[in-house]
Formats: structure tokens, C-alpha cells, sequence
């Protein structure tokens, strides 16, 4: 059995800098593997462990991605054996729907029997990356997942669901998508950093496995508008403060 | 236009109906879990209801196929999603069966394009589909509710078949939270920063001073042991809220969270930097130990 786990590379939101007439500037992000994804490979892995399956990475990205610190950074992490990936500007305007047909297309070099995808991008957090793939597949998919752990054949998962805690039972082939709850990812030692630059990495180009028209179109980016806010600051002792604090809001109509 | 509404409760349905209305369709279908909150969303002026009957043991998501069928008896169709984890989930599959995928978190839709957040909202981006058909997962909180007071509309149930390989073999309900904090007029939102119970008691005491509901920020929600329960999170993948008075406890202002509270009327904000973020977007800042400043704010109301 193969348990593939996606992962995402993309610009730190910290860094990107957006002006106010919209534009955004990632020139000076650093890019690192998704908060989110973390959680994901540990998930995949202690699954991986139970079941006696191999566990693999599986991303797709633009050139930017072929970093070695990157790769390094995201093969150090639970107990992947191998990445696969696409690295392809053409990845750069990908929507959803295309980025999942290019991690379908790996999910089938792979031969997985399982997908694991984290809660969502730390970018665009869109959470459907995931259920997307398994559509393309035919698979079932269920997110939110925050426990899980295998049966014999199937994978039981507790889905944290807004309205109380739903416990499904998955067969393979499947799509789960965990939430970052789900686990505390351990942190690599050193001999995993050293054992992460030896592992095999297969790289494949867009056309290789086909990406498809676009569903979505990006239309524009714009700051958010702020209401204009007062910015008084009120200083003094804490009974001082207080005291100001009630009058103005008292004055303000609002107590 | 068609448009067909999907949720799991009355109270969202009628927010989508309010959408579809707002987007000009003629031709909305709401499509409901039960026949209790299809009664009230037939009142609501659309064209028709219809019921999913989900099998036992089946995933609620399993009522896509059946949106999806609705939204294809016309050329082209809107399909709008009330926003939980399991109805992303739902989503995702209605766009898969259409040919398209959902844009998630809707805050407002324009010219025929949808805008969300990214970059954990440092920026809004605008997108528009591409194809005939369009699914949107909308934001709770972000638009009014129809009202439910008209003639009712005709009522049909469907079967929604299965999805093979995936089995609920038991849910175990939380009570409905009784708080709504999207129609709170006041809100105390805790942020990292109170991490100990007693910190906490300090501000439920303000709450209860001034009449307010409580939520936090993402971190709150997201740690072991949680002061409070994740339907309190006030930010990009949680709640909207949009009160008269703010008050922010010890939260540094990180872009995810005030996305979820900007448009409030008076925000009041109390952290022991002098540097953090939230100053930069609030009323009245106040830099000291939420320990010490919010009991004495609390003392004064009691006065």
C-alpha cells in the first residue's frame, strides 16, 4: 500500500508585501513548505506506520520550488521516502482544478492507494485541493479529519465538525484531508536533515501529466479596505484608564 | 439566471436566498437536509425546495449529486454554499460533478467576480469562473437573511445516492452553542496573550459587565486545551462578526483575525505591546497588563 501526502511550497504571508493600490509584491518572500502540510505528512506518516505503507510527498510548483533547502526541509519531515513533483512555470497561474489534474496525474505514477492533503494552502486556504482530487479520481473524501487510525483494511477517521464529532469508516482508494489540530508534528533530528538530501526526487513537467484549462480566472488583488479608525491611545493608571474609557465610550453612544 | 442555494440549516439558506436575489437570479431552487427548515426557506420567495434524503450511514455530502442535478437542468447556474467544513467538503464535489471548482470564503461578489482573502488576508483577490457553471462557498455573517414570510413554494424530496467507500458510523453532537456571535452588538475576544484560566475569568467578568458576547482569536482556538470552543474564532476561516463595540483582550491583530472583525463600529484594543499590530486599526488602544487594565475597566462599569 502507498500513502501519497500533498504539499504545497509558497511565499511566506509575513513577507508579501501588498501595495495599497493592490499590487503584490512576493520578490522578497521567502517560501517555505505550507504550515498546514505539516501536520499532514506527520498524519500520512503515522498512518503510513500502521498500515506497513510506504509514504510519499507529492508537490507542484513553479522553478522557484527547485530549492535544496526546500526539498531538504519538506523530505526531513515524518518518514517520507520520496518526492515527487512538478516543477513548471506553468504552475505559476494554476487555479484549483489545474493543480489538482497535476497532482492526480503523480497520484497515478505513484500508484497510491491513499491521499493525505492538510488543512488547506497557507497562502490561498481554500481547503479544496483535496476533495478537487478526489472528484478527478473517483474517490471518496473527507476533510476536517482529526483523528485517524487504521483497521485492518480501513481508516477510521473523526471529522471535527462545527455541529459535533462524525465518525467515518474509509475504505482505500480515498482522499483524506486533516485539520491542523490533528497531531503535534515531531520536529526532525539532525540524522533526519542528513537522510533528507539522499532521497530519491522525481521531477516531471506540466505537459507530462497535463493541466488542463483553468475554471477560475484571477480577475484582480486589492488591499483590503480599512475602515478609518481614531487610533486614540489612552495612558494613565489602570483606574485612570478605565474611568477614560468609559466616558468616551459612554459619549461615543456606544455604552 | 439559475441559482441554487445549499445548506444545512434554515437561518443560512435564507442569507444565500438574500444572495441569489442580490445577483439578479429568476430562478432560485434552495436545496435542504430537512423538511423542518424547507418549510421556512419556501417562504422565502424562491422558486422551489427541494429536500435531500441522505441515507443512514451515508455522508451529508452525498446531497451534492442531487445539487448537482438541480443546477444542470439550465444551461448555466450559480450554486451558492453555506461555509462549514463538511459543506467545503459538499461543495467541492457539486463543482467536481460541473466541471469547475469552488471559490471558498466568499466576502463579496461584484461584476460577476467573487473575492476572498489570501495571504491570510493581507490582500482580497477577485476571480471570476471561467465555464457555465459557478460555486461559491459564502462566507456566514456577510449578507442578510431574507425574510421567510411569503407564500410557500412547492416542496419535493429526492434521494441522494451514497458515496461508496465512505460509512458515518456514529456522530456524536455538540449542544448548539446558543451564542450567535454574528448578531452580537458587543464582543470581548480573547487572544493569545490570555492563557490562563484565571485571565480568563478576568475578562468573562468584563463581559458580563458590558453585555457581551465572548470569541477569541485562531491561536485561542487552536491550543490543547482551549479556553474556548472553535465556533468562537473570529478571523478568516471562522466567524464574521460586525458588533458596535469591539473590545480586543491581548490579541496582537494578525491580518487573519481582524479580516473577521474590521467593520466593527468601535474597536477598543488592550496589549501589552506597544508595537502589536491591532493599534494600527483600532479606536482606542490601550498598552499595559490586560490583567490589571481589564478588571478595572470592569470595576468602573460595575460602579
Amino acid at each position: 500500500m502507498r500513502i501519497a501526502v500533498c504539499c504545497k511550497f509558497a511565499p511566506d504571508a509575513e513577507d508579501v508585501r501588498v501595495a495599497d493600490d493592490g499590487s503584490v509584491d512576493v520578490s522578497k518572500a521567502k517560501w517555505s513548505v505550507s504550515d498546514y502540510d505539516m501536520q499532514a505528512i506527520q498524519a500520512a506518516s503515522d498512518l503510513g506506520g500502521e498500515l506497513g505503507a510506504e509514504v510519499v510527498a507529492l508537490t507542484a510548483g513553479p522553478a522557484k520550488i527547485d530549492q535544496s533547502r526546500l526539498t531538504k526541509d519538506l523530505m526531513s519531515r515524518g518518514n517520507l521516502s520520496a518526492l515527487f513533483r512538478v516543477v513548471d512555470d506553468a504552475t505559476a497561474g494554476a487555479d484549483a482544478l489545474q493543480t489538482a489534474r497535476l497532482l492526480c496525474g503523480l497520484v497515478n505514477k505513484v500508484e497510491a492507494d491513499v491521499v493525505v492533503c492538510g488543512e488547506g494552502s497557507a497562502d490561498r486556504y481554500q481547503r479544496i485541493t483535496g476533495p478537487a482530487m478526489a472528484s478527478i479520481l473517483g474517490w471518496p473524501c473527507v476533510n476536517a479529519v482529526d483523528a485517524m487510525h487504521a483497521e485492518d483494511k480501513t481508516i477510521v477517521v473523526e471529522r471535527d465538525l462545527e455541529d459535533g464529532v462524525e465518525v467515518v469508516e474509509l475504505s482505500a482508494p480515498c482522499v483524506i484531508a486533516t485539520t491542523s489540530t490533528i497531531n503535534k508534528p515531531s520536529i526532525p533530528t539532525l540524522k533526519d536533515v542528513l537522510a533528507a538530501g539522499k532521497k530519491p526526487v522525481e521531477t516531471f513537467s506540466a505537459s507530462d501529466l497535463g493541466m488542463g484549462g483553468a475554471a477560475i480566472e484571477e480577475v484582480g488583488t486589492a488591499a483590503p479596505e480599512q475602515p478609518g479608525r481614531q487610533k486614540t491611545m489612552i495612558s494613565g493608571s489602570p483606574e485612570e484608564i478605565a474611568a477614560q474609557l468609559v466616558e468616551k465610550l459612554t459619549n461615543d453612544g456606544v455604552l | 439566471m439559475k441559482c441554487v442555494v445549499f445548506s444545512e440549516d434554515a437561518k443560512s439558506a435564507l442569507e444565500l436566498v438574500s444572495v441569489a436575489k442580490h445577483l439578479g437570479a429568476d430562478d432560485i431552487v434552495a436545496v435542504q437536509f430537512d423538511a423542518e427548515s424547507a418549510e421556512v426557506v419556501a417562504k422565502s420567495g424562491v422558486d422551489g425546495v427541494v429536500v435531500a434524503k441522505v441515507a443512514a450511514g451515508a455522508l451529508r455530502e452525498s446531497a451534492a449529486s442531487v445539487v448537482a442535478a438541480e443546477a444542470r437542468k439550465a444551461e448555466s447556474a450559480v450554486v451558492l454554499v453555506s461555509a462549514s467544513r463538511r459543506m467545503v467538503n459538499a461543495a467541492a464535489i457539486v463543482a467536481g460533478e460541473l466541471g469547475t471548482v469552488p471559490i471558498v470564503d466568499v466576502k463579496a461578489i461584484a461584476d460577476g467576480a467573487a473575492s476572498h482573502i489570501k495571504f491570510g488576508g493581507k490582500a482580497i483577490v477577485s476571480e471570476k469562473p471561467v465555464g457555465d457553471y459557478v460555486v461559491l462557498v459564502v462566507a456566514s455573517g456577510t449578507f442578510e437573511a431574507a425574510a421567510a414570510d411569503g407564500a410557500p413554494c412547492a416542496i419535493s424530496g429526492v434521494d441522494a445516492p451514497g458515496i461508496h467507500g465512505a460509512h458515518v458510523v456514529e456522530r456524536r453532537e455538540k449542544t448548539a452553542s446558543s451564542v450567535d456571535l454574528t448578531a452580537a452588538k458587543r464582543i470581548v475576544c480573547i487572544g493569545r496573550g490570555v492563557d490562563t484560566r484565571e485571565g480568563f475569568d478576568l475578562c468573562v467578568d468584563l463581559k458580563k459587565a458590558i453585555g457581551a458576547e465572548m470569541g477569541c482569536t485562531r491561536p485561542v482556538a487552536e491550543t490543547n486545551e482551549p479556553l474556548m470552543p472553535r465556533e468562537t474564532y473570529i478571523g478568516a476561516s471562522g466567524v464574521t462578526v460586525k458588533p458596535e463595540l469591539f473590545i480586543g483582550v491581548a490579541a496582537s491583530g494578525q491580518a487573519q483575525h481582524t479580516m473577521g472583525m474590521y467593520e466593527s463600529g468601535t474597536v477598543v484594543v488592550i496589549d501589552k505591546n506597544k508595537d502589536a499590530l491591532f493599534f494600527n486599526s483600532c479606536d482606542y488602544g490601550i498598552v499595559g497588563d490586560y490583567a490589571e487594565i481589564v478588571p478595572a475597566i470592569t470595576k468602573a462599569l460595575n460602579a
